[in-house]
């Protein structure tokens, strides 16, 4: 099978190692992984502001990419959202975009979901022997409604000493912009998340955004949390090549 | 640049107050937890959901009908119903009515739509006394403050502060506890209830096809209201009317598990018009005043027009990672929380509350909740649109914000320029050394930086670790 | 009436043309019991409310004593004199008793010893009379099983205060008046009323506003019974 890889334009400049270990994990499924290195950003940022025109200019762009990708897989829960929900309604009902649209948002799938749903993978071969505990970001859960998926591709990972935290799906406050446009109640809202993660006795917190993971492995660090933050595609890439 | 600034400060001082930030913890768990379980316990929710949000779309597709429809019930009932276009035509109404029968007192039971339009302080400039009656609403008053819950509106004050301020202001004991508090309401309540000529209540629903008010509530102040005083005044927005009394079965089930928990709340009164004749007591007058103010705007835009769902459960509050954290009186408006911040700037404008639909993390718990199936995230973000949109065509108000995200999407939409802009941001960040240190001196990194330390740019992007990797 | 038909207008024009969605004509599944009354009783019981089995021969004024002597009660206010006759209760009239128009029935204990036929005597149904009394007890239109909700209405020779002002309550139940959910009461709301008032009560009041802590009877009454009757 053939997949093309949209590894976001937050793992591309700040985390990329996470974009190599989504190559190496589908790689070791048996997919056929190729990147155009043409794409940029999904065009979320100036959508969530209210920025539609343009967002909808970058999201054109996205749209060049990937039209002709028989599936795209995507290693965050935010970004797909934005491609199988929110872009198809940037383009008047009835128009040929739209339909454009609609078709690229049906072809593309969040990684743990193309694991599990499409390729009915029970476990990497990856091994972890580690406490850890995982944080449902909030577009996976509640848009794309993605739950199971990714716990149950934790659970296939050798070794690894699953806790679910309490609150588990609550947000953890970062909301894009909202992370700098209301830093306070931002990082308010995630310290409690990480009294959740830190009360779980978790060693690591997984998640599918790194969004999500930047901004609580931000506060981590600032209160010297001992806990590591981990994308779900580098714990699933924890085997030997 | 949208200004949150105002919602920013208040935010401050709601974290930094430990007595509130006490409150909201205790009381907001509780109630979330409460509704889960309830709603957990009823196997078809999904079901009995979305039949609440289909009445309430349908309706509201043809509200023009459903209105004419109650008025004319109620008005063979023997109620009259008044029309009200704004705030201050309802509020003059029940001014009027009461100097032509030359009362100073009401007494009025819970109603969002009376704290709307300010009705407490326009009765108050006139000399018309007006007595609240829930318990919450009481101490609120008696405060001076105004509610910062849909149903609990003293959420934000300890038993302490309650017990001082009847102690101040009603000569109970010091010692008092929940059960003194609530006995001291009561008694003086009660003599209100006995005194005043006019009771004010809202309306959770109104029937059009018998022309029934349905009010819910525990207290058993919304029954005094409409039993004690000579005349019943209920204040309806004209988006609380539902087609048909089976619909209630629903409703009921969904708002009452909703908001408390509950399977039934203790009273549920379905009351039409005023007293009949062969009945022994009872208001004599009924009088229902419709009340627009900005509603029929929304219900123009059908999308938008959703929001006029809401039925005042106030699940979406207690759920709110946001309003957990502030409470409501940091939104500066009389509907707070994820409902308040897409009613608050539609009745209004944007122009007037434009920071409300930016003050979300947009995690859509808020819409889990709902009861009726309100798509809150997405009607923020069409706000946040539209928001953009009005601030656009004023010229004078291109900001840097716009500026930046005009060159962000000519960046993204060339992936040359891309690949150029990251390789001198990228060069940019070793030559600062620590980018952090010079972070704090610039927005938004200043802001990040605030709370959370600022993550690691990484020596070389994804798109050259994968060429290598390739080559 | 200028605002009316500005009102009105500005709302049909907002309406229209935007498409319509159905009326939903299936109603969804409310819950049944094989046994409703114990689902009465279980629910009625959790909210606070006193159940009272009066099915059995001479429970039903078995049932009236044990209230009468929990509530303190003096002072007994009937909400009708077909109540009496409804559920054969024996009473007699007070010399002083005249006729039944505005007045409203009560009877007399002193000591709070309730006995039979009843001593009834008339009294004014105002608000002050009302007020001052600690037991009333009127009928049910019906029971809802699935949340232990007692119906009211208010009927011609009653009104709206006498179920509210006293601040313990009985309601007398029959069996036969037992329904399993709302969804089987709300259709025929107003269809056997011919009162202005019909009342869902669900225990006792209450309130929660102070710290979410439950207090009981904060306005309206603090006790509430029912005697299920055949």
């Amino acid at each position: 099978m053939k997949v093309s890889l949209f590894v976001t334009c937050l793992i591309d400049q700040f985390f990329p190692e996470v974009g190599l270990s989504t190559v190496k994990v589908l790689e070791k499924c048996g997919v056929e992984v190729s990147f155009d290195p043409r794409q940029t950003c999904c065009g979320q940022p100036a959508f969530n502001s209210g920025y539609v025109d343009e967002s909808r200019e970058v999201v054109e762009h996205f749209l060049a990419v990937f039209d002709d990708s028989e599936h795209i897989v995507v290693p965050s829960g935010s970004c797909a959202t934005m491609i199988k929900t929110f872009i198809p309604g940037l383009f008047p009902e009835g128009s040929s975009k739209r339909q454009r649209a609609e078709e690229v948002g049906q072809r593309t799938l969040e990684l743990s979901d193309f694991l599990v749903s499409v390729l009915g993978i029970q476990t990497t071969g990856a091994r972890f022997p580690q406490a850890v505990t995982y944080h449902d970001s909030c577009h996976l859960v509640r848009e794309l409604n993605i739950r199971s998926q990714p716990r149950q591709l934790i659970h296939g990972v050798e070794g690894v000493d699953f806790r679910e935290m309490e609150n588990c799906d609550r947000c953890c406050g970062f909301g894009g912009f909202f992370s700098v446009k209301s830093p306070d109640v931002s990082a308010a809202i995630g310290d409690e998340k990480v009294q959740w993660i830190r009360e779980s006795g978790a060693d690591y917190v997984i998640s599918t955004d790194v969004s999500c993971l930047m901004h609580i492995d931000g506060l981590m660090r600032r209160n010297q949390v001992p806990v590591q933050t981990m994308h779900l595609a580098e714990l699933l890439a924890q085997f030997d090549d | 640049m949208i200004n949150t600034a105002k919602i920013n400060r208040n935010v401050e001082a709601a974290l930094a107050d430990r007595q509130l930030q006490r409150n909201l913890c205790s009381t907001l768990g509780k109630s979330v937890r409460m509704r889960d379980d309830s709603v957990a316990e009823v196997p078809n929710w999904e079901e009995l959901s979305r039949y609440a949000r289909d009445v309430k779309l349908h309706t509201l597709s043809r509200l023009d009908h459903y209105l004419a429809m109650l008025e004319e019930k109620i008005t063979a009932q023997g109620g009259k119903v008044i029309w009200a276009e704004t705030g201050q035509e309802a509020v003059q109404f029940i001014v009027d009515l009461a100097r032509q029968r030359k009362i100073g007192k009401l007494v009025k039971s819970k109603s969002m739509l009376s704290e709307e339009i300010h009705l407490n302080s326009m009765l108050g400039r006139a000399q018309i006394e007006s007595i609240e009656t829930d318990l919450g609403e009481y101490i609120v008053q008696l405060a001076g403050e105004t509610p910062s819950h849909l149903l609990a509106p003293a959420l934000h004050k300890s038993q302490k502060e309650i017990a001082d301020l009847f102690v101040r202001n009603l000569g109970m004991t010091p010692s008092g506890d929940v059960h003194e508090i609530t006995s001291t309401a009561r008694r003086v309540l009660r003599e209100h209830f006995l005194s005043a000529p006019i009771g004010v209540t809202g309306v959770n629903f109104g029937v059009a096809e018998t022309g029934t008010i349905v009010l819910v509530e525990n207290e058993g102040n919304a029954r005094l209201s409409v039993s004690v005083p000579q005349i019943h005044i209920a204040l309806m927005g004209i988006e609380k009317v539902i087609p048909r009394t089976r619909d209630l079965a629903v409703f009921l089930k969904v708002l009452i598990r909703s908001a408390t928990g509950q399977k039934m709340t203790s009273y549920i009164s379905c009351l039409n018009g005023p007293r009949r004749p062969e009945e022994l007591t009872g208001p004599d007058e009924f009088y229902l005043v419709l009340v627009d103010n900005g509603r029929s705007k929304i219900l123009a835009d059908r999308f938008l027009r959703q929001t006029l769902s809401c039925i005042r459960c106030g699940a979406c509050q207690n759920i709110c990672p946001v309003y957990q954290r502030i409470g409501g009186h940091a939104y500066e408006s009389t509907y707070q929380g994820p409902i308040g911040a897409i009613l608050t700037p539609q009745l209004t404008s944007l122009a007037a509350a434009p920071e409300h639909a930016f003050a979300s993390s947009l995690c859509g718990a808020c819409q889990e909740v709902c009861p009726v199936q309100i798509e809150i995230p997405h009607i923020l973000l069409k706000l946040r649109e539209q928001a953009q949109r009005e601030k656009k065509t004023k010229a004078s108000q291109l900001s840097l914000e716009r500026l930046v995200m005009g060159g962000w999407a000519l960046v993204m939409c060339s992936p040359r320029l891309y690949v150029v802009f990251s390789r001198w941001t990228r060069r940019l960040w070793r030559w600062v050394g620590d980018i952090r240190g010079l972070g704090r001196f610039l927005t938004p990194l200043t802001h990040w930086y605030k709370h959370r330390e600022i993550p690691e740019l990484a020596a070389r992007s994804f798109r050259e670790l994968y060429r290598s990797r390739e080559e | 009436m200028g605002s009316r038909s500005a009102m009105l207008d500005r709302i049909r024009r907002a309406c229209a043309g935007n498409g319509t969605t159905e009326l939903p004509s299936q109603m969804p599944d409310f819950p049944h019991y094989a046994d409703p009354v114990a689902q009465f009783r279980k629910e009625f019981e959790a909210v606070g409310g006193v159940f009272l089995d009066g099915r059995g021969s001479g429970e039903l004024l078995e049932g009236l004593k044990t209230v009468v002597r929990a509530s303190d009660s003096i002072e007994v206010y009937w909400e009708s004199q077909a109540l009496l006759r409804r559920y054969d209760i024996p009473f007699n009239r007070a010399p002083s008793h005249h006729k039944a128009g505005n007045l409203l029935l009560y009877s007399c204990h002193p000591e709070q010893k309730i006995d039979f036929p009843l001593l009834l005597e008339s009294r004014s149904h105002g608000k002050a009379e009302l007020a001052r009394s600690s037991l009333s007890i009127s009928p049910a239109r019906c029971g809802i099983a699935e949340t232990g909700t007692i119906v009211h209405e208010v009927t011609p020779g009653t009104g709206r205060l006498f179920s509210l002002l006293p601040p313990t309550r009985l309601v007398l139940l029959s069996e036969r008046d037992l329904i399993m959910n709302s969804a089987e009461f709300f259709p025929d709301l107003l269809v056997d009323s011919q009162g202005s008032v019909v009342t869902l009560i669900t225990g006792p009041s209450r309130t929660a506003d102070i710290e979410k802590t439950l207090v009981v009877g904060v306005h309206g009454p603090k006790k509430m019974f029912v005697i299920l009757t055949s």
